[in-house]
């Protein structure tokens, strides 16, 4: 679902990320984690055709972010780490702009809005400006509108920071649903309980190189994801 | 603590001038070049409009000062001084004072609440101290070389220019204060503060529309408004006083305008934390669930350009010039006077159509919709960017709502004002093309203008729509344009005859527009998505 290859972005002299190379399949959860500033957030965003690249190339679903990048953004969902969505809008209205660019059938629309804003208990306050939202509310709705019109590949940028439990774990579900359907998603996390639990692979990145991928057993053995995690972080 | 405030908002202020924000031209510096076309743009139009109230001065002190009334004309310059910045600061008082993005961040650090507050008087001021010199110095400087150089009315004059701006901004964060505690109040508050912010405008233009009966009052009636001047707005008469050299006056002047903005100062500081921190009005209302529509994703994005639009402070900034449509509608249906004599008056209906062309030009190239409409987007550019449609689609979103915006109150002035001065179908054809073209152009000119110079990270919408370098730059660029159609009339157009003028000038702008807009398809699309 989501092919990288060779990918390497520079910003000025220094490489942000540096020849990286992650193949993800259709139903895998792929965690991508790192210290701050190891080029977690810049891979995402080049995936998403945010970010502009040096080097190599990127394909979702087949089709390069480079060549085409409409339509691989028409194929995924991105959720930044900190959702800022336009404050002047309520609930319910940036939903539906989003829904009309993805263009997605109304009564779709309106099933999943329901669904979703249910599901994380923001139906009642769909109608308040965003501006009005907190932070964990802005974080579900960012994620009631990406699952809107059901993305091949997910892409999340801390994903979990700023939810409640439940949310989390509703959150979590929502994940392993989506990725049981068929989709895929990459998300980049600091908290390595979760990606234990939750990932099929995993990727660990250290000053922009990649320096372990794969199924979360070859990565961490015997020992924890806690531990490969702060071994290799000394190590290299 | 207070230093420390005031060290970051000069940051925040001069930041756009250096930089182009953390996205724009991928944060380098700009080239000294750069900094020079600017900075000549800016002496062009700041140039322009001191030369303009200095022409309007120019007049009145000779009269003034032949009659003995120096002090009744610094008075009267004073009192415009004012009223011109307090329409500079009052629509963004209530968006920069207590409605910053950093409210929190610095709510929690340890600065007294009054040190916010106060540095984001200093930026106010800063505004304000701005257009009111606009009208104050060319008076002065036009004083001086009419009745000669003395050092100590000079002095006086420069403390005044800087005291005189206090007044304007008590008024201005007043009626900021005002409109916030409605916003925390009210829930329609976006509707009620247009409302107000509109009726208020709408009487400050119709009162300096009649600002020509006004200076001829003036100038044949010196000695009674010296009186009245004395009478009911004595700070002006005082600082008219203390600008002709009376150190008594300079002092009384120093103390009332120094005294109004203390006590202001002093009420909004107590109030200052409770604005902030009350909760918005409008944010208890419900959902309830209602059929939804499908729109074709450009709609989609005009209409969130639309929703911005909501917010009263932008709509006053940008779209000033749809404002003026709808009052010049007003002033030309109930001013039938005016109109009559117009009719009689014998002027050729060709002239006529030129000059309202070139009046509704400039009212169409008020409007700067598009030239902050990127800077805007800020932190939500990811939203744009990583949605699955084509940036020409986004441009096209930002320049439809400026043209509908601007053409739509501009073809019903057009019909109004044209029926009324009986101009003949083809000549207001005429109109309504070279005033549509104009209103096209200024709306590409400001996305273009908007794209090269972004300010992704304000903490302060008001800091994208009024502060910015692209702001500044379209909009003496765009009255440049409507500048041109009347440079133009009175060159070649007194000589191709006005159908042909108007035709010429048409096909010129909407030439210029069509090259721009191949512009904005090539290098503004590569550039958009550098951001």
């Amino acid at each position: 679902m989501l092919k990288i290859e060779h990918l390497t972005k520079v910003y000025g002299e220094k490489k942000a990320v540096d020849d990286i190379s992650l193949h993800i399949q259709k139903g895998e959860i792929y965690g991508f984690i790192g210290h701050n500033g190891a080029g977690k957030t810049t891979t995402l965003k080049a995936c998403c055709g945010l970010l502009g690249f040096e080097k190599g190339e990127i394909y979702i679903d087949g089709v390069s972010v480079k060549e085409n990048p409409l339509a691989c953004k028409a194929k995924l969902a991105y959720i930044p780490d900190n959702p800022d969505l336009y404050a002047f809008m309520t609930g319910v209205q940036y939903l539906n702009f989003v829904g009309d660019v993805y263009k997605v059938e109304a009564s779709v629309r309106q099933e999943k809005i329901h669904r979703h804003a249910d599901l994380f208990e923001l139906t009642e306050s769909l109608a308040m400006p965003i501006g009005a939202y907190s932070h964990g509310m802005k974080q579900k709705l960012a994620l009631i509108s990406a699952l809107m019109h059901e993305p091949k590949l997910m892409i999340m940028d801390e994903p979990f920071v700023g939810l409640d439990p439940k949310a989390a774990h509703t959150v979590k579900q929502i994940m392993r649903e989506l990725c049981d359907q068929g989709s895929a998603i990459f998300f980049s996390t600091h908290v390595l309980e979760v990606a234990e639990k939750l990932c099929d692979k995993v990727a660990i990145i250290k000053d922009g190189k990649l320096i372990a991928s794969g199924t979360m057993e070859e990565v961490t053995g015997d020992t924890s994801l806690e531990d490969v995690f702060l071994s290799m972080a000394e190590e290299r | 603590m207070l230093k420390l405030l005031l060290k970051k908002q000069a940051l925040e202020t001069l930041a756009f001038f250096t930089t182009g924000g953390r996205y724009g031209s991928n944060g380098k510096k700009r080239s000294p070049l750069f900094i020079v076309a600017i900075a000549l743009l800016l002496l062009y139009g700041v140039g322009a409009t001191v030369a303009l109230m200095g022409y309007l001065s120019w007049t009145l002190c000779e009269a003034f000062v032949q009659s003995g009334l120096t002090g009744v004309y610094f008075a009267m310059n004073a009192t415009m001084a004012c009223a011109l910045a307090l329409i500079g600061s009052m629509f963004s008082a209530k968006s920069k004072l207590f409605e910053a993005k950093d409210n929190d961040l610095l709510l929690s650090m340890p600065f007294p609440t009054w040190t916010i507050l106060f540095s984001r008087m200093a930026g106010l001021y800063g505004m304000a101290f701005l257009f009111s010199s606009i009208a104050f110095i060319p008076a002065c400087v036009v004083y001086f070389i009419q009745t000669g150089f003395a050092l100590l009315p000079a002095i006086f004059c420069i403390l005044n220019s800087f005291v005189l701006p206090l007044l304007a901004l008590s008024i201005s964060a007043l009626i900021g204060w005002a409109l916030a505690m409605i916003g925390n109040r009210v829930r329609s508050k976006n509707l009620v503060t247009t409302i107000l912010l509109l009726a208020f405008f709408t009487g400050y233009t119709l009162l300096y529309s009649k600002m020509g009966e006004a200076i001829e009052f003036i100038l044949t009636h010196g000695n009674e408004i010296g009186a009245a001047m004395q009478t009911w707005l004595f700070p002006f008469y005082l600082a008219g006083l203390a600008c002709s050299g009376n150190a008594f006056a300079l002092l009384g002047t120093i103390g009332v305008f120094g005294g109004v903005f203390a006590l202001v100062y002093w009420l909004l500081s107590r109030a200052f934390l409770k604005t902030v921190t009350t909760r918005r009005g409008g944010a208890g209302k419900k959902y309830k669930e209602k059929k939804i529509k499908r729109s074709p994703a450009i709609f989609a994005l005009v209409k969130k350009e639309l929703f911005r639009m909501k917010n009263p402070m932008i709509l006053f900034n940008t779209a000033i010039g749809s404002m003026l449509f709808i009052i010049l509608i007003i002033f030309a249906l109930f001013n039938a006077e005016l109109v009559n004599m117009i009719n009689a008056s014998g002027v050729d209906k060709g002239e006529i159509a030129v000059i309202v062309a070139v009046v509704l030009s400039f009212i169409a190239s008020s409007n700067m919709i598009t030239a902050s409409s990127v800077s805007l987007e800020g932190e939500n550019l990811w939203i744009l960017k990583s949605a699955p449609v084509k940036t020409e689609e986004i441009f096209a979103a930002k320049l439809l709502l400026q043209i509908a915006l601007t053409c739509i109150p501009a073809t019903i002035a057009i019909v109004v004002v044209c029926a009324l001065l009986q101009i003949p179908p083809l000549l207001s054809l005429l109109v309504w093309l070279c005033v549509s073209v104009t209103a096209c152009l200024c709306a590409v000119l400001g996305l273009i203008v908007n794209l090269k110079l972004p300010n992704l990270t304000w903490t302060s919408e008001i800091a994208a729509v009024k502060q910015s370098l692209s702001v500044v730059v379209s909009m003496f660029t765009s009255w440049g344009i409507a500048a041109l159609l009347i440079a133009g009339h009175f060159t070649i157009g007194t000589l191709m005859g006005a159908p042909l003028y108007l035709t010429f000038a048409f096909a010129l702008y909407a030439s210029a527009c069509g090259f721009m807009l191949v512009w904005l398809g090539t290098h503004g699309v590569k550039i958009f998505e550098r951001l």
